[in-house]
């Protein structure tokens, strides 16, 4: 059966790589044996793989290390941490308070980000004027774009509501979340300063508009139809709360 | 030591190799810088989901890749496709083997020079050592697929045949 099915390149670059099962190396090897037309293709194949290895080697050494550590070393720790003792903790203490009779505070918290918006602000503290400010896209394409990521977000978020803000709308993008869809539409304020609109399958009953400070950004958030919403940046709060208000209505 | 702190330890020894992929990647070395740093963050975001005992370079290189489409797919920014110039790869900086430098250089630009989708596979088959079916695995396509596209990449780096060596140097040098 082997015999029967012709031999092909990509047989052939197996074969190089001494990636074939023993039967079709075997084919290989009889067609090789007889057939001058085969070698001349298997030859055509050749490359010097060792070569490449060096090289990129070599290419690997080149790498920004001072850039990239330093990254590493002032990245944040996660705020909540998702060992399971931790979650066995709470779940006692809660088991705990509702016995005394006691509403555990943690319940009701000042202000505690769910690590989506953490990992928000944590993106969006690396953004400036000049990340978006080289993205023209025509209004159809903005419009395809928002139409595209709402489509993956699984809620319609019209490109109308996103351009009304008064602010110039860059961008949509889906980005994720613990396996969930999270769309970002992406701004510019009239001083250039950059602002994120993000959206997520929350799960959470609605809240209304609270505005806070994450990773020193303002941020304005609210919950509806199960989805968390955000704005975050920007230099004047009252801005990023005023069109979290709007979107708040609309979207 | 926690989910966050290893990968982080992981991910210090991986950066050149993590830098080299998003290269290849993306074919411009500024744009690497900015995925690198980005999958990082990525990375330690999501610490919590590596599972412990698989392998941290595969997890991390699927962030990378997802990084850059998600960012690609909404930009409609196509890259790549890009000659490394050898003096930017850092190769033939007058080191005591010139001629040896010469032809990795040369090496480097060609590969560089790969369409896309062609060079990241030779990258992960051909100097990660990453077998066929893990190469799919982690570009989530069909092992077939990964076949074509060496067969399609060794059919255009002509200039790397074998005996192709002292050809090409000889005549640059």
């Amino acid at each position: 059966m082997t015999s029967a099915t012709p031999i092909t390149d990509e047989d052939l670059v197996a074969y190089l790589d001494g990636a074939l099962l023993p039967a079709r190396r075997e084919a290989v090897d009889a067609a090789l044996a007889h057939d001058p037309a085969m070698r001349e293709q298997l030859a055509a194949l050749r490359i010097d793989v060792p070569a490449i290895r060096t090289a990129f080697d070599a290419h690997a050494a080149t790498a920004p290390l001072d850039r990239l550590q330093r990254v590493l070393a002032e990245a944040p720790e996660p705020r909540r941490s998702r060992m399971p003792g931790s979650w066995l903790a709470i779940a006692a203490s809660l088991v705990i308070g509702v016995a005394l009779g006691q509403a555990p505070s943690y319940l009701f918290p000042r202000e505690h980000a769910p690590d989506w918006r953490t990992a928000v602000a944590d993106y969006q503290v690396l953004y400036t004027t000049a990340t978006l400010a080289s993205l023209h896209q025509s209004t159809a394409a903005l419009n395809g774009n928002a139409a595209e990521v709402s489509a993956s977000l699984g809620r319609p978020i019209s490109f109308a509501v996103l351009a009304s803000g008064g602010l110039d709308f860059k961008r949509a993008q889906i980005l994720t979340f613990n396996g969930q869809p999270l769309a970002q539409y992406a701004y510019l304020d009239a001083a250039g300063a950059p602002i994120a609109f993000c959206a997520t399958r929350t799960g959470e009953p609605d809240r209304p508009v609270q505005t806070t400070t994450l990773r020193g950004l303002t941020e304005a958030h609210w919950s509806r139809d199960g989805y968390g919403f955000m704005v975050i940046g920007g230099h004047n709060p009252d801005e990023i709360r005023k069109l979290a208000d709007e979107l708040q209505r609309s979207a | 030591m926690s989910d966050h702190a290893g990968v982080r330890n992981g991910l210090s020894e991986l950066l050149p190799r993590l830098w080299r992929f998003c290269h290849v990647l993306t074919g411009d070395r500024s744009t690497a810088d900015d995925l690198a740093q980005s999958a990082c963050l990525r990375a330690l975001e999501r610490a919590g989901q590596f599972q412990p005992g698989t392998r941290l370079d595969q997890w991390v290189f699927r962030i990378a890749q997802s990084v850059w489409f998600n960012q690609r797919r909404a930009e409609k920014v196509r890259r790549g496709f890009g000659i490394v110039p050898a003096e930017e790869a850092g190769l033939a900086t007058g080191a005591a083997d010139a001629e040896a430098n010469i032809y990795l250089a040369q090496v480097l630009s060609s590969v560089m020079g790969l369409p896309e989708a062609q060079r990241v596979t030779v990258l992960l088959v051909y100097v990660e050592g990453f077998s066929y079916q893990e190469a799919a695995d982690m570009l989530d396509i069909p092992i077939g697929t990964v076949m074509s596209r060496l067969a399609a990449a060794r059919g255009r780096l002509s200039c790397l045949r074998d005996g192709g060596r002292s050809a090409g140097v000889a005549k640059s040098a």
